[in-house]
């Protein structure tokens, strides 16, 4: 088992360097002169040596990557070219609003999502499961752009033009600042992340539950007459546990890189609102960084659900 | 739920449906029992789906208004770029709403929403199809190649598979356009590098489970050689399965084209797009005075991508009827799944 663990992170690594590579690459090939951005249009040619030559961007590829992967190891990710701040500072003053968003959305998404499966499985055919997989089919289908600009048009918009203040528009407070000017700030973007995926869950919640509730052990577990409620919540959910913490794990690494589209609808200074700005500046060593940190959370999670999955399923355990 | 599949009153074929694939015996022809392909099973099945022939409905209608998009921009007399600075904007330079001359109203340039939406019906429809398409061919060559020969083959192409499902998706694509620059092309390469993986997985399990089965060690035991037996053991037996991913990938790649071109990483405009004209309603927030510039194009994306999911679970249950109720309990698979970028 520490055996599969350590097969598992030292993969996680490889993906993290495959990543790296990828990236720096990229923009090594990528036209249009770093100097230049940094110096500006007028800079001289002697100007434009001296910055090459101070940002190492002279040396040959393989030097300068592995340069940028030691600094990257110590959490130097270099300065941005249009600041020239530290790239982690930037990333760490957006990383409030991002985990703000996501760690939020997570509750609500699992509140909808999952209760609507259970729902579903237990009266599988009837009107009740059909209006869960109605709903879940609509918020699978929802591009999440569409859905943050409709709620913030009928829930923030209509009602100040009517004179009353329901939800302000998404712009981050942070929690320091006050908890419940947090959390009304946090209420839309929360809901509009929350519905598309909680759409996702009822569907694997309906699907993974079926499936087991057809097991032998779960007729036996009714056979000795336990009672539906915990056939269902003890037996039944905990064989339905693994694939949602797999999905959610994923879900959550990914997000944590940015939750670009929500950021950009709601105007959240996060991570992907960085990202957002960064392309679109040509600011490479801030894109760079952001992506690393998107992948680092990715295998990170995944690393945390294996680790989850030993707790949870003690066949795994032995193997 | 569980009866036997009744024939609906209004089938005139005559044969019942538990018969399946039985060798055909000429005293049950005499009777006018047909035999019936499991494509014609899928076809009567779906046929009685009512939510998958509306959504078969709905796409085809977008689809005409795709294909007619030049047709009806020389009706209304508006080009999907063209400004109209005196009759689509108002005085204070906004955009009218819906009218006789502007059907649903237009954009902050003065340009005509409606012709702009079946143009971007177009880009919606092209990129969707055709991702999923080459999509699909790249995961099922993947699949079919690991599952097939295992070994390092299958090691190599998993982790390259497991590689490309835990990269940060749409930070990778937003680099790749920062680099390369916005194109149709490159929409569509990052659209169907990202989203070949599942359907990838899913083939070289299904294979794995085929490759010892009775009719391949039969061919196998006969002389046929490797290709033969893929191309002619393997894939046909894949089809099914091959037709209900690629069709349920469609949604999420028109979803992922729009949220490129809504981050104005995808379409370029002045070419009409969903995503372009849902990413011209959020600049300045002017879908604020001008909602109409979100509930256009924000239906029909809804609708379209709706319509491909419920017409994949549809085609799905008709493939496999027990898959959306299967109470045996057999098929447990780690499922991860992954729509078009969510976040």
């Amino acid at each position: 088992m520490a055996r599969t663990l350590a097969k598992r992170a030292a993969y996680a690594a490889i993906v993290l360097l495959a990543l790296s590579m990828f990236v720096f690459i990229l923009f090594f090939v990528a036209p249009g002169d770093p100097a230049r951005l940094i110096a500006g249009e007028k800079a001289t040619p002697e100007i434009l040596d001296q910055v090459r030559r101070n940002l190492g961007l002279d040396l040959p590829m393989y030097r300068q990557y592995w340069n940028f992967l030691t600094r990257a190891l110590s959490g130097d990710f270099g300065f941005s070219y249009r600041n020239q701040v530290p790239v982690i500072t930037l990333i760490a003053a957006r990383v409030p609003a991002t985990f703000s968003l996501v760690f939020g959305a997570v509750f609500w998404w699992l509140a909808i999502g999952v209760p609507l499966g259970i729902l579903s499985a237990r009266n599988p055919g009837t009107w009740k499961d059909r209006f869960a997989q109605v709903v879940s089919l609509i918020g699978i289908s929802f591009p999440t752009f569409v859905l943050g600009m409709t709620l913030l048009y009928t829930l923030y918009f209509q009602p100040r033009q009517h004179g009353f203040s329901l939800f302000p528009p998404g712009e981050f407070v942070p929690w320091t600042e006050g908890f419940s000017a947090w959390f009304v700030h946090m209420v839309l973007p929360w809901f509009t992340l929350a519905l598309v995926t909680a759409a996702l869950y009822q569907r694997l919640t309906r699907a993974q539950l079926l499936d087991v509730l057809g097991e032998d052990y779960i007729r036996t577990a009714r056979a000795k007459g336990l009672t539906e409620r915990r056939v269902v919540y003890k037996h039944g959910m905990r064989a339905t546990l693994t694939v949602l913490t797999t999905q959610l794990g994923a879900d959550i690494g990914y997000l944590l890189g940015g939750a670009i589209v929500i950021e950009q609808v709601f105007g959240l200074q996060g991570v992907g609102a960085l990202a957002v700005k960064a392309v679109t500046t040509q600011d490479r060593p801030v894109v760079i960084g952001v992506v690393l940190l998107g992948g680092f959370f990715i295998v990170t999670m995944n690393l945390i659900v294996d680790c989850l999955h030993v707790a949870l399923e003690p066949r795994l355990r032995t193997a | 739920m569980n009866s036997l599949p009744v024939p609906s009153p209004d089938a005139i074929d005559p044969a019942p449906a538990s018969i399946y694939d039985t060798a055909p015996d000429p005293t049950v022809a005499e009777a006018g029992i047909v035999q019936m392909s499991s494509w014609q099973h899928m076809w009567r099945r779906l046929r009685r789906d009512r939510a998958a022939m509306a959504a078969v409905c709905f796409i085809v209608f977008v689809t005409l208004l795709a294909l007619a998009a030049p047709l009806i921009a020389q009706m209304v007399g508006h080009n999907p770029t063209e400004q109209f600075r005196d009759t689509g904007l108002s005085p204070q330079g906004l955009p009218v709403g819906p009218s006789g001359e502007f059907l649903l109203g237009a954009d902050h340039l003065g340009r005509d929403v409606f012709v702009r939406l079946t143009y971007g019906a177009r880009v919606s429809l092209l990129v969707g199809v055709l991702a999923s398409l080459l999509a699909s061919v790249i995961g099922v060559s993947v699949g079919v190649a690991a599952g097939y020969f295992g070994g390092w083959v299958d090691a190599v192409l998993s982790r390259l598979t497991d590689f490309v499902m835990s990269i940060p998706f749409l930070l990778c694509a937003l680099a790749l356009v920062s680099v390369f620059g916005a194109s149709v092309t490159l929409c569509l390469f990052v659209v169907v590098f990202f989203s070949w993986a599942v359907t990838g997985r899913v083939i070289r399990a299904q294979v794995r489970a085929m490759k010892h089965r009775e009719f391949v060690e039969a061919s196998r035991s006969l002389g046929a050689s490797t290709p033969a037996i893929i191309v002619k053991d393997i894939l046909p037996n894949l089809a099914e399965p091959i037709i209900v991913y690629t069709t349920q990938m469609i949604p999420s790649a028109i979803v992922f084209e729009a949220t490129l071109s809504f981050l104005g990483m995808g379409i370029v405009p002045p070419t009409p797009s969903w995503g372009g004209m849902l990413a011209d309603a959020a600049s300045n927030s002017m879908y604020m005075v001008a909602p109409w510039l979100v509930f256009a194009p924000g239906a029909m994306l809804l609708a379209t991508t709706l319509a491909f999911n419920v017409l994949g679970d549809g085609l799905r249950d008709a493939l496999d009827p027990g898959a959306g109720r299967r109470l045996s309990g057999r098929r447990r698979v780690r499922r991860r799944l992954r729509g078009g970028p969510r976040g």
